[in-house]
């Protein structure tokens, strides 16, 4: 490579001024509703209306701290039933996400490393189940929950989803990738039965399978709305997503307090998957590349 | 420890084709045997199939006195080593040796000093706290091999345990694995595609194709007396030469023609062509049974050919020379200077030749 | 593809592990499609009432023009996140891979993170943003370029709110997928395209296009797959409704008033037998196209 001359360095350095003016224009446009989220969560119906931002006295540096007000919150946890519907979530979401996971990961080594009858069937079941919109069973599902009695019931919104044939597809692709047939072969002749097998040896090969289905089940779980939507009805069952878009029904006026909401609600998620970002991501592209 | 019996052992996986196909074997008691032929020739398959990783289609497999046909594997009281070492990534070195011993619930103190054991008979007992992913290809091999020993089984089974390792770890590990049998002497069974490791570790080799065992014999018979041109062309290396052509006697005297000259055979070739069902036979030469003729007047039977290429390898070389129709062969000879594209006449061991038939699995008609 | 036989484990196991996905995709997938395709054939009052209609159920839908608002809205979100939403997400992909860019891992946090927000949390403060006169989007827009903040998106322009917020909810997220196709791209041969002396486009063109093409190809399928069942977003942007005139009104929503709203689940069957076939017919075509660039290539 030549040394870059004077011009070329200039030029470049031009190139890269214009590329970070891009990113920060567009880095602004996606950081400023989280930033009036978090303002409008703490602010009286009053200020939400009048201010965009923070409330003020004349100058936007000249901060009025009488517009903001913690009622919203008071509401929200003391008469709302927040912190109900906060655990509803975490308990639907971690229920299906660990459940999804667990059924996906025995279903996908399955098809992965056993040779059975009924296998390249129940493969083509898989391939061909990914390609059924979830909208198709939206009516039927409902009926069928109608006639099971699991309607208005967190068995009728979890058990349908616990084993997704698109976690599945992934797991097998991930056994079949990163999992040798001697190591199971070994563990055989070590005198280690199928059980103990998938779950001593076989399981640990696809750690970051698990982690990655693990956060891409909880979260679409979390932000999961037409379902509770349809099957749950009494409202110290619903989750948050459903919850706070109800706020805006008898409480509709309080737009901090729908804001304060949405804050609860994608708080927690937020900063999991900001922390597991690595894993999440790598999770998410896994189908991508590979598929 | 235990003798172990292949009897008519058949493998098919479409019914049709059979990958193994009928072999009879006993490896007896503290005995090495190893199975050796090209890839596809049925030996993992068979190895597979003792170690109980394989269905049987047909005959028996006896470990000690038990048929073990439908034995799972974890109870034929055999340890295998893999060709990828298939150590538990996520386990210690330790928990690795230790695992098949956990399952079969033995008390701690008798794992403990197994592991303890074999680890120092291996060299490794400063790597038991650490993962494979630690270790390099050599020291893998070792916690493999460690994993069997721990076991004390009646068989060890190995499927190609170097084909990992360099060359030069290859060597020195193949010392190491002949020193722990002559110190272990567990029966086992070594699969290999490497022929000049079959004959270096095996008290006993089997050469394999086609599912069939082609022979079976110390290192030494197979290379001297191969059963048939396949045996003769897959052990020995640089591989044999063979010469197509005729036994012919124009003067009572038997002649080998064949590649645009011809060879002086003895009386043992000549009465060996008599039993071919054809005229046509294949000569066998080993590479080393050539050497530079010095003396013109030599009554040993002698051959003029075309030196093309000359491969020093210190005190021998490989000689790369045409016969009269254009045909090449290999000749390993003591070094010596040598003029290339000249002709050189070189004599020949012919009481080391071999007649063969003329096919792929053509009879030795010179042992026979 | 593993060579384990029957004799070393029962023959029971492999079923036991397939038991879950099995039972689950029996009661929960398959036996509710094959309901829905009866279901579309019969008209419902409630779940417990139904009765057979033959294909009125099809012949109504046609004539209804509540459903063909649906059809265009839904095809008009569609192409907006194919042909616009994609190509930004490339864009920005392109921006943030350059070795030389600080940071990398900041940058493409803040760009990921408005989808895990979540479609009905975005979507309700969406709802709030696009607000004529008080939300922060005219606010903002008219504080910086005199723009009328009485503008009426969720009253007349419901379609480029939509479009705008899930822009701003997807665009990073599909950025993951193209950085990380051109993180996979080789650089040897990016390297020997410069020597050869392409120039930066044409190493684009000739080396970059074909091998983010797979991802692409499934990047497209993902985002058609979505937008036709699109409906979280606007329903409850719109507070629960379709929106002044149907402005707002998709499939999935017209589904779901027909289903839960009227109550009619057969004919709510019959929508999603409509959409199903149509997004299967996307498949098709797609997979076609692209095995025929990839035959061209």
């Amino acid at each position: 490579m030549s040394a870059p001359n004077a011009a070329s360095t200039k030029r470049f350095d031009l190139n890269m001024l214009i590329v970070y003016l891009l990113l920060v224009v567009f880095a602004t446009i996606t950081l400023v509703p989280f930033v009036y989220l978090l303002f409008s969560a703490f602010k009286s119906t009053e200020s939400f209306f009048s201010f965009v931002f923070w409330p003020t006295q004349g100058a936007w540096y000249d901060v009025d701290w009488q517009g903001f007000t913690l009622d919203n919150w008071r509401t929200l946890f003391f008469e709302a039933g927040i912190v109900r519907a906060t655990v509803n979530s975490f308990f639907i979401s971690s229920v299906t996400a660990i459940l999804a996971t667990l059924f996906s990961a025995m279903g996908g080594y399955a098809l992965a490393k056993y040779r059975f009858r009924g296998r390249g069937l129940t493969t083509l079941v898989v391939l061909g189940s990914l390609a059924i919109p979830f909208a198709l069973l939206i009516a039927p599902g409902y009926q069928l929950l109608y006639w099971l009695g699991l309607l208005d019931t967190y068995t009728g919104l979890i058990l349908p989803g616990v084993a997704p044939a698109f976690g599945v597809y992934l797991f097998r692709q991930a056994f079949i990738s990163s999992l040798p047939d001697a190591l199971i072969e070994a563990a055989r002749i070590d005198g280690c039965g199928d059980i103990r097998i998938f779950f001593q040896i076989a399981l640990p090969m696809v750690r970051p399978m698990i982690g990655a289905f693990l956060l891409i089940t909880y979260l679409a779980t979390w932000n999961n709305f037409i379902s509770p939507q349809i099957v749950i009805q009494s409202a110290d069952k619903l989750p948050l997503s459903v919850f706070v878009a109800q706020l805006r029904g008898p409480y509709s006026t309080s737009y901090g307090m729908i804001m304060a909401g949405t804050l609860v609600a994608i708080t927690p998620v937020l900063v999991l998957f900001l922390l597991l970002q690595r894993d999440f991501i790598a999770g998410l592209t896994a189908g991508a590349v590979k598929g | 420890m235990a003798q172990v019996s292949l009897n008519q052992l058949v493998k098919s996986y479409d019914g049709k084709t059979n990958v193994v196909d009928g072999i009879d074997l006993t490896v007896g008691d503290g005995e090495f045997v190893v199975l050796v032929g090209p890839s596809g020739c049925g030996k993992s398959t068979t190895l597979r199939m003792v170690a109980g990783l394989e269905d049987i289609t047909g005959g028996t497999i006896t470990i000690g006195d038990r048929e073990v046909n439908n034995v799972p594997p974890k109870d034929r009281d055999i340890a295998m080593v893999f060709q990828s070492y298939a150590l538990y990534p996520h386990m210690t070195v330790y928990k690795n040796m230790a695992f098949g011993l956990k399952l079969r619930k033995m008390p701690n103190s008798v794992i403990d000093q197994r592991v303890q054991d074999a680890a120092s008979k291996l060299g490794i007992t400063h790597l038991l706290d650490r993962k494979p992913k630690a270790l390099s290809g050599g020291q893998r091999q070792r916690v493999a091999l460690g994993r069997a020993i721990v076991r004390d089984p009646a068989c060890f089974l190995f499927d190609e345990p170097l084909s990992n390792l360099d060359a030069k770890l290859r060597a020195q590990t193949r010392a190491e694995l002949k020193q722990l049998h002559q110190d272990l002497k567990t029966t086992s069974i070594y699969v290999t595609h490497d022929q000049e490791e079959a004959m270096t570790l095996g008290s006993r080799v089997v050469v394999m194709s086609g599912g069939h065992i082609q022979q079976a014999g110390t290192p030494l018979e197979v290379y001297a007396s191969p059963n048939n041109r396949f045996v003769a062309g897959f052990i020995g290396m640089p591989p044999m030469n063979f010469i197509d052509g005729q036994v012919t006697s124009p003067d009572g005297q038997p002649v080998f023609e064949g590649g645009g000259t011809q060879l002086a055979l003895n009386k043992q070739l000549a009465t060996a062509a008599q039993q071919a069902s054809t005229k046509r036979v294949v000569l066998g030469l080993r590479p080393e049974h050539f050497s530079l003729q010095r003396d013109a007047s030599s009554d040993a039977p002698s051959i003029e050919l075309q030196v093309r290429v000359v491969e020093p390898l210190g005190a021998m070389m490989d000689v790369y020379a045409e016969l009269p129709d254009g045909q090449r062969i290999l000749l390993r000879t003591e070094a010596q200077p040598l003029g290339i594209d000249r002709p050189a006449t070189f004599s020949v061991a012919i009481d080391k030749a071999h007649l063969f038939e003329q096919s792929e699995y053509g009879k030795n008609l010179s042992t026979s | 593809m593993s060579s384990t036989t029957a004799r070393q484990y029962p023959a029971w196991v492999p079923y036991f592990f397939l038991l879950p996905f099995l039972g689950v995709f029996l009661v929960f997938i398959a036996y509710p499609m094959l309901l829905s395709a009866t279901m579309a054939f019969q008209q419902n009052a409630g779940p417990g009432v139904s009765e057979p209609v033959g294909l009125k159920n099809f012949t109504w839908m046609v004539q209804d023009p509540a459903f063909w608002i649906a059809v265009k809205n839904t095809t008009i979100f569609a192409a907006a996140s194919v042909f616009i939403q994609l190509p930004a997400a490339l864009g920005l992909a392109l921006l943030l891979n350059s070795d030389k860019i600080k940071g990398r891992g900041l940058w493409r946090m803040i760009f990921f993170a408005p989808v895990l927000v979540g479609l009905p949390f975005v979507a309700i403060l969406a709802g709030l943003i696009f607000e004529k006169n008080t939300g922060l989007l005219n606010v903002t827009l008219n504080a910086l370029f005199g723009f009328d903040q009485e503008f009426p998106w969720l009253q007349e322009f419901v379609m480029p709110a939509l479009i705008v917020a899930a822009f701003w909810m997807y665009v990073g997220f599909n950025m993951i997928y193209f950085l990380a196709a051109l993180q996979n791209v080789n650089k040897d041969l990016l390297e020997a395209a410069q020597v050869d002396g392409a120039n930066a486009w044409q190493r684009f063109r000739n080396v970059t296009i074909p091998a983010i093409k797979p991802v692409a190809a499934f990047v497209v399928l993902l985002s058609l797959i979505g937008s036709f069942q699109l409906f979280e977003l606007p329903y409850l942007m719109l507070n629960e409704s379709a929106g002044p005139e149907n402005r707002g009104l998709t499939l999935v929503m017209y589904l779901y008033q027909q289903g839960f709203d009227r109550g009619d689940l057969g004919y709510a069957s019959a929508v999603g037998w409509v959409l199903a076939v149509a997004l299967f017919a996307f498949a098709i075509v797609q997979s076609v196209i692209s095995k025929r660039s990839e035959a061209d290539a």
